[in-house]
């Protein structure tokens, strides 16, 4: 894990570190700071220390993300510190995650087992479609598929009651607005305790808030469970078949062990554990597929955040969104290789 | 004649036969793009701009009075270049690597197994945005920012074969006959990962086609060539899509996934004829 988050820091240093000094000082001037811009630019190669030789410049940016000093960037969509950018976005793509995963894993489960205990059948062979299509529609034109057929505005079937874009439509919003939608300081419209809109809403009890935001992430979610559910299906369905092959599973039926009893507890129980190791790649295309969703949607979230600071040369804010992207893909990892550790005794670390 | 009868083998495979046909006709399509489209995609005609499909304009023109089916036919000749050199750079290194690290094993198998974590663990999509954008459009950032980036799964896989295959009789006896280690890895140990590594190869190929058209489309990467993903990415800033033109959005992204359907079934099917146990479609 540690050597994981050196080496991303170390590749990311080595990407910034090429560009000229004298556009890394540019970029890194508080736009919202009265202090003089000569002056801040001194005081950026300082704090960047760029007249020392490449190996402490790496310690000084070592320093600099530990104190959460990603530098600022000064953009139309949004001007700042990198890390308060990266406060602001990110509780909308880890609700947007959270949904995904959900949704994946309660279909998943149950169906990969459904079809893993009958291979050959009508469903097994459907499915197989299904995720071969899974593999092959690009997410991003299944996005904008989803949108026309879906989208309200677009062909206006009457299926197309779903937003296009944005986290909730400003006339769902209450007015006027409660303090818990109010950012104290800057008085901008940020929800609270957990920043993500709708559980914020469901919290405080505005159930129609709740309903909008939902209503604006189903295409979203459907976009990104797309492939993933098409990955993990398969993967759960073959380690079934694997499982069920088995010796115990023979001794299982001998002794009169009820089916149910013998798929649920024999089989599934054994097919899930190479699974959850499955779940921490299928993380690693969610945060890619997070990027292309998130673009589509207008989903103001991390991923459209780091396409939008890559398309607009905003070196910190690329720089700061990968570096997070790469922290929750390595305590993904982490939090999979404890649970597999949990549920498969033989393994020890 | 092993490799023809392996050809014949694979041609009567159904999914190998239609995989085939698939790549053939977007190969056909790629190459003779300039004899078969019936427009220059690039001269624009500001008499003509987002007309509707119509027999002149099969799939319409596009906001500058561009043909788009001569558009899409140019498409694929980017998503082939970059699909197979990416691929083949990913693989490449993924052999390597991977014969390496198993063959050799202790301290070079450690570090380069570390290395294979990293480049798993990181977000590869992301982590291809900020190198493209910091490189700058161009065919060869975009082929070598796919392949530099995705060749770990290829290492990883190849290595857990060879270090079994390196503990068996004949490569034993190929050492007891003092043949060299380059010797031993290409001609003893290659022949017996090339099931799979053709069978990866192929999927290797379309996620390439795949994550070449997600960057453009995201706008970054060779945004200049035509590309499909280009055109979709066209589309979607032009505001076609909210106006619902299907035209000029649908048939870019069914031809993406048709050539990647089509590598993927080759893939199976190479998969299926080298490895006999999988016969008969029990497993997959």
């Amino acid at each position: 894990m540690i050597p994981t988050l050196f080496g991303l820091t170390l590749l990311m240093f080595l990407l910034e570190r090429a560009i000229p000094n004298s556009i890394l000082a540019s970029q890194y001037v508080n736009p919202q700071s009265t202090v003089p811009i000569t002056e801040q630019l001194h005081n950026a190669y300082i704090q960047l220390g760029l007249n020392n030789p490449a190996p402490i410049q790496f310690l000084y940016y070592l320093n600099d993300i530990f104190h959460g000093n990603l530098g600022y960037m000064n953009t139309s969509y949004y001007s700042g510190s990198v890390s308060s950018a990266i406060l602001q976005y990110f509780p909308n793509t880890a609700q947007l995650v959270i949904f995904s995963m959900a949704v994946t894993l309660v279909i998943a489960i149950p169906l990969g087992t459904y079809i893993g205990a009958r291979p050959g059948s009508v469903a097994d062979h459907a499915s197989r479609v299904f995720s071969i299509t899974g593999f092959a529609i690009p997410t991003f034109w299944l996005g904008l598929m989803l949108q026309i057929a879906f989208g309200k505005g677009v062909l206006n079937l009457p299926i197309s009651v779903f937003p296009l874009g944005g986290v909730v439509s400003n006339s769902a919003l209450p007015s006027p607005l409660p303090s818990w939608l109010l950012n104290p300081t800057s008085g901008a419209l940020s929800s609270s305790p957990t920043h993500m809109v709708f559980f914020d809403a469901m919290l405080h009890g505005d159930f129609a808030l709740a309903e909008n935001a939902f209503v604006h992430m189903v295409l979203p979610i459907i976009t990104l469970t797309y492939a993933l559910l098409a990955g993990l299906l398969r993967f759960i369905r073959s380690g079934m078949v694997d499982s069920a092959s088995k010796e115990y599973v023979k001794t299982a039926r001998a002794k009169g062990v009820p089916e149910r009893m013998v798929i649920r507890t024999h089989i599934r129980k054994n097919a899930m554990i190479p699974a959850v190791t499955v779940i921490a790649l299928l993380i690693a295309d969610l945060l890619g597929g997070v990027v292309v969703t998130e673009t589509i949607f207008g989903y103001p979230g991390m991923g459209l955040l780091s396409v939008n600071a890559a398309i607009t040369d905003e070196i910190y804010g690329v720089v700061g969104t990968t570096l997070v992207f790469g922290v929750i893909m390595v305590v993904a990892n982490l939090v999979v290789d404890v649970v597999y550790a949990l549920l498969d005794p033989r393994i020890r670390y | 004649m092993r490799g023809t009868g392996l050809f014949i083998e694979f041609l009567h495979n159904r999914k190998g036969a239609a995989g085939l046909a698939i790549v053939a006709a977007f190969t056909f399509m790629a190459l003779f793009a300039p004899f078969i489209s019936p427009y220059n995609p690039t001269s624009t005609n500001p008499q003509a701009f987002l007309l509707p499909p119509s027999p002149s304009h099969p799939f319409g023109t596009d906001n500058l009075g561009q043909d788009l089916l001569s558009r899409d036919l140019y498409g694929a000749q980017i998503s082939l270049i970059v699909g197979l050199a990416a691929a083949g750079v990913a693989v490449a290194i993924g052999l390597v690597t991977g014969l390496v690290s198993g063959y050799f094993g202790g301290l070079v198998d450690e570090v380069i197994m570390r290395i294979v974590d990293f480049f798993i663990v990181i977000p590869a999509l992301v982590i291809m945005i900020v190198v493209a954008a910091l490189l700058g459009p161009g065919l060869l950032n975009v082929i070598a920012v796919i392949g530099f980036l995705s060749w770990a799964p290829v290492a990883r896989i190849i290595r857990s074969m060879v270090l079994s295959l390196r503990e068996r009789p004949f490569v034993e006896s190929a050492r007891a006959n003092n043949g060299g280690s380059l010797y031993i890895m290409f001609r003893h140990i290659f022949p017996n990962v090339s099931s799979v590594l053709y069978g990866n190869a192929m999927l290797a190929v379309s996620s390439a086609i795949f994550t070449q058209a997600a960057l453009v489309f995201l706008g970054v990467g060779n945004v200049t060539s035509i590309s499909w993903g280009g055109i979709i990415r066209e589309a979607y800033t032009t505001g076609a899509l909210t106006a619902g033109d299907m035209a000029w959005v649908v048939p870019p992204g069914i031809f993406i996934f048709t050539l990647i359907f089509g590598f993927i079934l080759i893939g199976y099917a190479v998969e299926e004829i080298m490895n006999p146990r999988l016969r008969g479609g029990g497993s997959g």
